[in-house]
């Protein structure tokens, strides 16, 4: 055994600083890749602009005046789940028109977040936002200038069978 | 052998082996954390979460879903169990200990079948009544 350390002028062979360096290479190349395959793939923003497109499409279409007024069922009339906005937490949607707001679906906290996140260069647990200005019209055809703001931050959850 | 009649070859030898050795345990290792089912549920909750909110009713989806079956059969998870939607979540399960639920806002219906060799996911949307 002492000859695979050490030749016969004892000047050694393997050295044991050798074998630590490898160990602590191997803890960096196992910890690196275990941090980069346990961080979740972030598909926030993609989701908001999914749903800002979505309500943008339902809202193309002559408008009631029961919309104008906050009355419409919107999750209804634009086929969106309503817990997840509500119940979940997970998505926000504002439709606003001349800085009022029409409908504020969501946390209220989103809005704030939203509007502090235009203004940073990462907040990693603060919602991805997507802001639009569309124009819609009423039964009369009269148009309205509306700002959409949709936010995502949902980030799946890893359960137990 | 050196001038000194020292053999280098034995200790070079050894050290080419245990080099060899320690990095193919870690290629092994990459290897097998990126293709995990951990990894792959995620992937495909959150590629089928994008795929139902940007659709209408009536669309079919195909989803070459392979490595999915893969791992799910060497982990002897049954083919209906491996996607589920519940509650608005689309709900992945490969691996005996954990599955990952990923939320969509889209109100449809979902449909889902899967092909004959189980490489094929389908989802058939419709509207929620």
């Amino acid at each position: 055994m002492n000859n695979l350390f050490y030749n016969k002028k004892g000047e050694d062979i393997l050295s044991i600083w050798w074998f630590a360096v490898l160990f602590i290479v191997a803890g960096g190349v196992v910890f690196g890749t275990l941090s980069f395959y346990s961080d979740y793939a972030d598909i926030r923003s993609f989701e908001s602009e999914i749903l800002i497109n979505k309500v943008e499409r339902c809202l193309s279409q002559n408008l009631k005046s029961n919309f104008f007024d906050g009355n419409l069922d919107i999750f209804n009339f634009c086929n969106l789940y309503k817990n997840s906005f509500e119940k979940d937490g997970n998505f926000f949607l504002k439709i606003s028109e001349n800085d009022k707001n029409l409908y504020l679906f969501g946390t209220q906290k989103f809005d704030e977040q939203c509007k502090i996140k235009t203004r940073v260069i990462r907040a990693k647990y603060f919602p991805e936002c997507y802001e639009k200005e569309i124009i819609v019209f009423d039964e009369e055809g009269k148009n309205h200038f509306l700002k959409i703001v949709a936010g995502s931050n949902n980030k799946g959850e890893t359960g137990n069978v | 052998m050196n001038k000194r009649g020292e053999s280098i070859v034995l200790k070079e030898v050894i050290f080419l082996i245990l080099n060899v050795f320690f990095f193919g345990i870690f290629f092994f290792f990459v290897v097998n954390a990126s293709s995990g089912a951990l990894v792959l549920e995620q992937y495909y909750a959150k590629e089928i979460a994008l795929l139902l909110d940007n659709s209408e009713p009536g669309t079919k989806i195909e989803l070459n879903i392979s490595d999915a079956y893969a791992i799910a059969r060497k982990n002897n998870v049954n083919l209906e169990k491996m996607f589920l939607i519940k509650d608005n979540k689309i709900v992945v399960q490969l691996s005996n200990s954990y599955t990952y639920s990923h939320t969509f806002f889209n109100d449809i219906d979902v449909i889902i079948s899967y092909s004959e060799n189980g490489e094929v996911l389908n989802l058939f949307i419709s509207e929620n009544e």
